[in-house]
């Protein structure tokens, strides 16, 4: 099953690229420069990863995080950073960030992250599927 | 005068500091995208050993886009160089647009974070005076700094340049000056202590929104050396 990922960075040159080479190995991917655009992109569709660079103009990347996590606490966020610091990592994760990364990455490392979110993600709906159904035999009493 | 440089370079520790994790960020996008870019060049060599034709327009441009960061990078460490060596120069007779042009190079990313353009008209011909370049670079950047949080809704910072016969003159603008957040304290006492050891002076003129900060031709007294 393809892994539908979107990706944000405000470096254009560095998401076509690297997009280009994400479909390369199968996957679906989507592309913005806009964290705005990103917010909106993924209220109206669903990913199954979202990659996310920690800083970019207009928004801050914890900023997206945060407001994507909001709407979609079970969304599977990346995160992609300069310098990973030990604190920002803290901060990421605390805020529900699935993982993260520092720039520049084998994209051996990327897909493995993502292969995992997705996986963490397809379990997250397992479980939700199997309370919804145990939740619906409960009241109809079969 | 020793106590008030300890107190200056105190500052200017924690201005290098973030001066130089902003230039190291930019270099690791640079080289996320070159790393990126070679990767694709892999990935299509992989790809011809499978069977697939390669498109040889399409490496050519990719190389070239690969060298087109190669040379961002390297324009990225130069200034870093020309930055680090500034805090090693002594006193000396310097050219004010070639440090205002560093500090705007030095500053483009934390206008970039806050989508702000600077639009500076720095002069073709020379402006020497006699100065601490890397006092001076605090200095101004300090002042771009506080610029860029009273910058209007159009996002956009001016700077011009003016030469008198004792000083010369940078200017930024348009601001908001009366709407500033910090009640008119501005320059604080580490700003004045700054200015006042390169004999500069930093002058907001709320009437027209400018903030102005002048250099004297030449220093009159020894003052701070940070070469010694």
């Amino acid at each position: 099953m393809k892994e539908k990922v979107l990706l944000v960075d405000d470096e254009k040159d560095f998401i076509e690229t690297l997009s280009e080479r994400m479909k390369n190995r199968g996957m679906d991917v989507s592309a913005t420069t806009s964290p705005v655009e990103a917010l909106k992109m993924a209220e109206e569709e669903s990913y199954d990863v979202i990659i996310l660079d920690l800083k970019m103009p207009e928004m801050d990347g914890i900023e997206v995080l945060a407001a994507l996590k909001e709407k979609n606490p079970e969304l599977q966020v990346i995160l992609l950073t300069g310098h990973a610091t030990v604190e920002k990592g803290i901060e990421a994760m605390k805020l529900g960030a699935t993982d993260f990364l520092e720039k520049p990455f084998d994209i051996k490392d990327l897909s493995e992250k993502i292969k995992k979110a997705h996986t963490q993600k397809m379990i997250i709906v397992e479980k939700r599927t199997q309370e919804k159904i145990k939740q619906i035999i409960q009241e109809k009493g079969w | 005068m020793e106590n008030e440089f300890y107190m200056i370079a105190g500052r200017g520790l924690p201005f290098f500091g973030k001066i130089t994790a902003s230039i190291s960020h930019e270099l690791k996008n640079a080289l996320a995208v070159i790393n990126e870019k070679a990767g694709l060049l892999e990935d299509f060599a992989v790809m011809a050993n499978s069977g697939t034709p390669l498109d040889l327009q399409r490496m050519e441009s990719l190389a070239g886009e690969i060298i087109k960061h190669i040379g961002r990078a390297n324009d990225i460490i130069r200034t870093l160089n020309v930055f680090a060596h500034s805090a090693e120069e002594p006193l000396k007779t310097a050219d004010l647009t070639e440090i205002l042009a560093l500090v705007i190079r030095l500053c483009s990313r934390f206008a970039d974070m806050k989508s702000i353009t600077i639009a500076p008209k720095i002069p073709t011909d020379p402006m020497t005076i006699q100065t601490h370049p890397f006092f001076a670079e605090h200095l101004i950047c300090q002042c771009l700094t506080v610029a860029m949080d009273w910058v209007g809704m159009d996002k956009n910072i001016e700077i011009d340049m003016e030469n008198t016969p004792d000083d010369v003159r940078i200017h930024i603008f348009p601001l908001y000056i009366a709407k500033q957040t910090d009640n008119g304290s501005f320059p604080d006492k580490e700003t004045q202590m700054l200015a006042n050891a390169i004999h500069a002076r930093v002058e907001k003129n709320e009437a027209s929104n400018i903030l102005s900060l002048i250099f004297p031709r030449s220093i009159p007294s020894p003052g701070c050396n940070p070469g010694t």
